[in-house]
């Protein structure tokens, strides 16, 4: 049978019914990941010894009768920053490279507790700062539809692997567009949800107000599917809400006749806006109007300093997230004959250059000099831009945007300018900054060669995660974007 | 441009001991990226307040003793352990 080009939701419903065995499917996929892996490098970790334990278990349990999951058989990748025990997690950082947690995060049991199988853990950007997966001590990971460029980042290896077919499914994070940017580039789709509907127990914090963790698929309803497995409430993290949580695949029927979709236009006339990514966008449009949705000019006055808000909240909290590797709990340490020198020598030997330039402008930003003309400044500039969402949510139901202003970029290429790679986030960073959920789907290719993906994005208010699902199955059902696989990687 | 005298006391608060290298480059790279978010002096922000999320209330579960990792467990991702204890340089004279 094959199992490759299947649904994660359809591979799950053949090991319930026994048509297949969980074993069959973690192996296809485990062979799947040596044909890919030179070319690709998505993983860190691979771990067909635990990937086919996880099986065997699934199988058992059916064979006793027991209930099997939404996830049952399903292979998964995890981006690894989330906690596994006794598996490394080392965050993509020489910090953290030989560290064994010795628990399980929320996301790897509840992934348990549905029947997945774990494959291995995926590359990322380093402590999750990045927007190539360049930012890392290991391999950097290559885009499947053109090897020699970037899938994006920082959950680069989670993007790529889906888009590759190496794993089913996975998980990433998104800060500052760390699902929807990579998704865009490697032409998947990747959700990042509203804050706090799901948990962060488990997950390596870079930055506590702004992390969210969320699915890569390769169509809207595996999305939805993985969703409703890692969502809802954790009393281990006491920023998860306590909202009950729908049926995300069943949301996906519903259809986007009558909603009202806004469109910033002043956003496309930013400087460095692709000309494809503006064409695809436009296209996207129609797409949706066609599909029965109404289009809305909407304005996010504060829309160009999001970027620059970021950069002051997001670096002053990962400063204080990443004060705790120090050599003395947590993997990497540099033995010294004092604390201090301990404490520099293993910082300065486990973290790249990005994390200590992050960590260098949170903790400008933190002093106690300037702390009203950056950090409280910054704060007061982020309510302004969440009132900016909430404003224009109110003549619109979601709002549409590019997600990426470029397609995947060429390795190398943008490593030397670091302000230049934070400008990429200039449409996925808002949407962090105000909690809400945000979408990447497959939204059309560049016109040139290498032929490359482009992203859509599609945002709406606090838990409307439903009628985002809506709107992208429906987008998806006009479409064929999702359909297509890359050549370089093809079997 | 960042002093590098404030390059280097920035480095010495965050705990970081810099190479020759990124005390050559991570000046002139933090002073284009602080630039940029000197933009943020431009917004108007009398009367608004610092975001506080939309968090209804604060969600502490009750103060009871429950299953948690045990002391092992816990001591087992560490660099160096002894006696149920983290090893550390010495820093305080007998």
């Amino acid at each position: 049978m094959e199992l490759l080009g299947v649904s994660a939701r359809e591979l799950a419903r053949l090991v319930r019914g026994g048509e297949v065995s969980a074993r069959e499917v973690a192996q296809a996929y485990l062979d799947r990941i040596g044909q890919t892996e030179e070319k690709v490098h998505a993983y860190l970790a691979r771990l067909p010894e635990r990937a086919l334990a996880d099986a065997d278990r699934v199988d058992a349990a059916r064979v006793r009768g027991d209930e099997l999951g939404p996830l049952a058989g399903v292979p998964v990748g995890l981006k690894d920053i989330f906690v596994t025990r006794g598996v490394p997690t080392s965050c993509g950082s020489r910090m953290l490279a030989d560290w064994e947690p010795s628990y399980d995060g929320s996301h790897v049991r509840r992934i348990a507790e549905a029947g997945g199988v774990l494959l291995g853990k995926l590359a990322m950007d380093e402590f999750a700062m990045g927007s190539s997966n360049e930012n890392t001590p290991f391999s950097p990971v290559h885009n499947p539809w053109a090897l020699d460029h970037v899938p994006g980042g920082s959950s680069g290896g989670s993007a790529a692997a889906v888009a590759a077919g190496s794993c089913a499914l996975s998980l990433g994070t998104d800060t500052g567009g760390s699902i929807r940017q990579p998704a865009s580039l490697c032409g998947v789709v990747g959700i990042k949800p509203t804050y706090g509907r799901v948990s962060r127990h488990g997950m390596v914090a870079f930055a506590s107000s702004l992390d969210q963790a969320g699915p890569f698929a390769r169509d809207v309803r595996d999305a939805a599917l993985m969703l409703g497995v890692i969502a809802g409430h954790d009393p281990n993290d006491a920023t998860s809400l306590r909202a009950e949580v729908p049926d995300y695949v069943a949301a996906c029927d519903a259809g986007i006749s009558g909603a009202r979709v806004g469109v910033h236009r002043a956003a496309l006339e930013i400087d460095g806006l692709d000309a494809d990514v503006r064409s695809a966008f436009e296209r996207s449009l129609e797409v949706l109007a066609e599909a029965g949705a109404h289009l809305v000019d909407i304005e996010l006055p504060h829309f160009e300093y999001a970027i620059a808000t970021y950069y002051v909240l997001a670096t002053a909290e990962a400063s204080s997230n990443l004060a705790r590797y120090d050599g003395v709990r947590y993997g990497l340490r540099e033995s010294r004959d004092s604390l201090l020198s301990m404490y520099e020598a293993t910082r300065e030997a486990g973290f790249g250059d990005e994390v200590k330039r992050r960590i260098m402008l949170g903790t400008f930003v933190l002093r106690a000099d300037s702390y009203e003309q950056y950090y409280g400044r910054a704060m007061r500039v982020r309510t302004l831009i969440a009132q900016d969402y909430t404003r224009a949510f109110e003549s619109c139901d979601l709002i549409a945007s590019p997600v990426s202003p470029v397609p995947g970029w060429k390795l190398g290429e943008r490593v030397s300018d670091p302000l230049a790679m934070y400008l990429a986030d200039v449409f996925t960073i808002g949407v962090n900054l105000a909690g809400l959920p945000g979408m990447s789907v497959p939204g059309g290719f560049s016109t040139g060669s290498p032929r490359l993906p482009i992203g859509l994005q599609l945002i709406g208010p606090r838990l409307s995660e439903p009628r985002l699902f809506a709107a992208g199955a429906a987008y998806e059902a006009a479409t064929s974007w999702h359909t297509e696989r890359p050549p370089e990687v093809s079997s | 441009m960042v002093a590098p005298e404030e390059t280097e006391a920035l480095a010495r608060l965050a705990r970081l001991s810099l190479s020759d290298a990124e005390r050559e480059t991570f000046p002139g790279q933090l002073a284009r990226i602080l630039a940029y978010i000197d933009t943020l002096a431009q917004v108007d922000v009398e009367g608004v307040d610092e975001y506080v999320g939309e968090q209804d209330a604060l969600d502490l579960r009750d103060d009871e003793v429950g299953p948690m990792l045990s002391a092992d467990e816990a001591l087992s991702g560490v660099p160096a352990a002894r006696d149920g204890h983290v090893v550390v340089p010495k820093f305080k004279e007998d």
